[in-house]
């Protein structure tokens, strides 16, 4: 039986980010190719979930603070009282798409990001359902203890909380795929070296991936 | 001290009432009455409804003047409820004789509106559902015959003409859609047009511009009511790329309308505040409630609607344009890390 596959939410997002007809970067390529072959069953944590929601939103955030800067330059992006909730890795993607947009007529901008965005979430509610199987690990049963644990080594809280649900469902799962493509904090070395501390050395570790350190596979585009 | 009459004392917790709600100690010190007389006094007067309690604690009690006649009753003074009985009275007795029949309610809202505008009378407009309005509730049914004579009645009376003629063979749509040009409220226009175009069975394209259109001026500087705004936009838009669209057309106009119910709540407390009511008291004793409610409800369209569009979503592909795969493109990297 082919093993499952566990995502992580940026693999989700990549996912969704892609299109034929884009120039797509070299991550989004892997993590479009990875979903459309990979054979088996997917899974998603509540968190994870939880997290696919949020980013979504902000995404729309960064679409709303370049048309409120269209409409008033002298608006600063990031700083409306939604804005900011955009983080300094936000910011860049606002300030690209108002240098493209900003001669154009504001109207036809909001409609194009509008429908941008419509078929980015169209994807991702696709993907939620109708590829994923399995949702598992309600957020009040996620383990504080070993979420904490797991800060002890990566920083980022949002990564603890994955894994820490990976872990969780690995537990009482067949061996599956714990797909990520984080390039700082999930990295393939640091995966090692957390099994081999003494307090996860009864943790059964899912078979990990981490799409940024994997070779790219070139594919046919499929037509539109 | 001469001892007060109870019709005295009723007479005068009204007249303390008529600015905003006070506490019994408040009425009591205003009234110069012991706790004990005004406390009966105003159990009588709210089983008259002419009181209401608004804030009922073990500590304290807070009462409202009831007057029925303006929007959740809102307080006006007495001069300001004669004034504005003097313009209904003297719209509908133009309409009487002009036209030999009673004007509609948005006749006669839009009328008084005009007149107060065009002759530069104090009295309190507001921005709610329908555009601006009287904050005394027009009703063409009711008799408001009365004594009251303003300054300028000639002049006023001259006005109610002109702007009765002007009404004339308008429906209540064209009398809205010309209130909305004539005061540049291109929000409520453009509300009015995406309705209208939502209920005649408008086609995908003429319904992508007027969503887009309504939500670029949505405003966005309260975030809850723009958060509401662009859910409506983004569930609306989605639906559009299915084939079930016609099918949930009346889901989506109920949504319309209770979201837009939540903007103009907003629209009236800044329309009242920019004439000197205080926010604070608004949201305490007056709107606070009923917009919880309001927004309880606008949420649920909103959910039910992007419940059904989970359900009714289908696997086909949809290609973007050259202009959105621009786009894409540089958001391509963006994970939200």
């Amino acid at each position: 039986m082919e093993k499952k596959n566990f995502f992580d939410t940026s693999v989700v997002i990549s996912y969704a980010s892609y299109s034929p007809v884009a120039v797509n970067a070299e991550i989004v390529e892997k993590c479009y190719n990875y979903i459309q072959d990979a054979k088996g069953i997917f899974i998603l944590c509540y968190y994870v979930i939880s997290e696919i929601n949020n980013r979504v939103k902000k995404r729309r955030i960064i679409y709303d603070e370049v048309l409120r800067k269209m409409k008033y330059p002298a608006h600063l992006i990031g700083e409306s009282e939604k804005g900011r909730d955009l983080s300094n890795n936000d910011i860049p993607y606002a300030k690209k798409l108002y240098e493209s947009n900003k001669n154009n007529p504001i109207e036809d901008t909001s409609i194009k990001f509008n429908n941008e965005q419509l078929k980015f979430e169209r994807r991702i509610y696709n993907f939620l359902k109708n590829l994923v199987k399995e949702r598992l690990i309600p957020l009040n049963e996620m383990s504080d203890k070993l979420v904490n644990l797991l800060h002890e080594f990566i920083t980022e809280y949002a990564d603890c909380k994955v894994l820490a649900c990976a872990l969780q469902a690995q537990q009482s799962e067949e061996l599956f795929f714990f797909v990520t493509a984080d390039k700082k904090h999930l990295n393939p070395n640091m995966y090692e070296f957390l099994k081999e501390d003494d307090r996860l050395k009864d943790y059964l570790f899912p078979e990990f991936i981490n799409l940024m350190f994997t070779k790219s596979k070139k594919r046919c585009a499929t037509p539109p | 001290m001469v001892k007060k009459t109870n019709e005295e004392i009723r007479r005068r917790i009204l007249s303390v009432l008529e600015h905003n709600p006070l506490s019994v100690r408040q009425i009591s010190e205003k009234v110069e009455s012991n706790w004990s007389t005004i406390n009966d006094a105003l159990e009588d007067l709210k089983e008259d409804l002419l009181v209401k309690e608004i804030v009922s604690t073990d500590k304290i009690k807070v009462y409202q003047k009831v007057t029925g006649d303006t929007y959740y009753n809102l307080p006006i003074t007495d001069e300001q409820r004669q004034f504005f009985r003097y313009l209904f009275y003297s719209v509908i007795q133009e309409y009487k004789l002009e036209k030999k029949r009673l004007p509609k309610k948005t006749e006669l809202a839009k009328a008084v509106v005009d007149i107060i505008h065009e002759e530069d009378i104090s009295l309190p407009t507001v921005w709610y559902l329908y555009g601006q309005i009287p904050l005394m509730i027009a009703d063409p049914s009711r008799d408001y015959s009365t004594s009251f004579v303003p300054e300028h009645a000639k002049k006023i009376s001259e006005s109610i003409r002109v702007i009765v003629k002007r009404q004339e063979n308008k429906n209540s749509h064209q009398l809205r859609s010309e209130q909305y040009n004539k005061y540049g409220n291109k929000l409520y226009d453009s509300k009015e047009r995406l309705i209208t175009s939502l209920v005649r069975g408008g086609n995908e394209k003429e319904i992508i511009k007027l969503l887009s259109e309504f939500y670029l001026l949505c405003p966005t500087d309260k975030p809850e009511v723009f958060e509401f705004a662009e859910r409506f936009n983004s569930v609306v838009g989605k639906f559009l790329y299915e084939d079930s669209f016609d099918k949930y057309r009346t889901q989506m106009i109920i949504s319309l309308e209770n979201v837009w119910k939540v903007i103009t709540t907003h629209s009236l407390i800044d329309s009242l505040t920019s004439q000197g009511y205080s926010r604070e008291e608004l949201m305490q004793f007056y709107l606070g409630s009923s917009l919880e409610n309001m927004k309880i409800v606008a949420d649920e369209c909103l959910s039910n609607l992007e419940s059904i569009y989970f359900s009714e979503l289908t696997e086909k592909d949809i290609s973007l344009t050259k202009e959105e795969a621009e786009v894409r493109g540089i958001m391509s990297s963006w994970t939200g890390e």
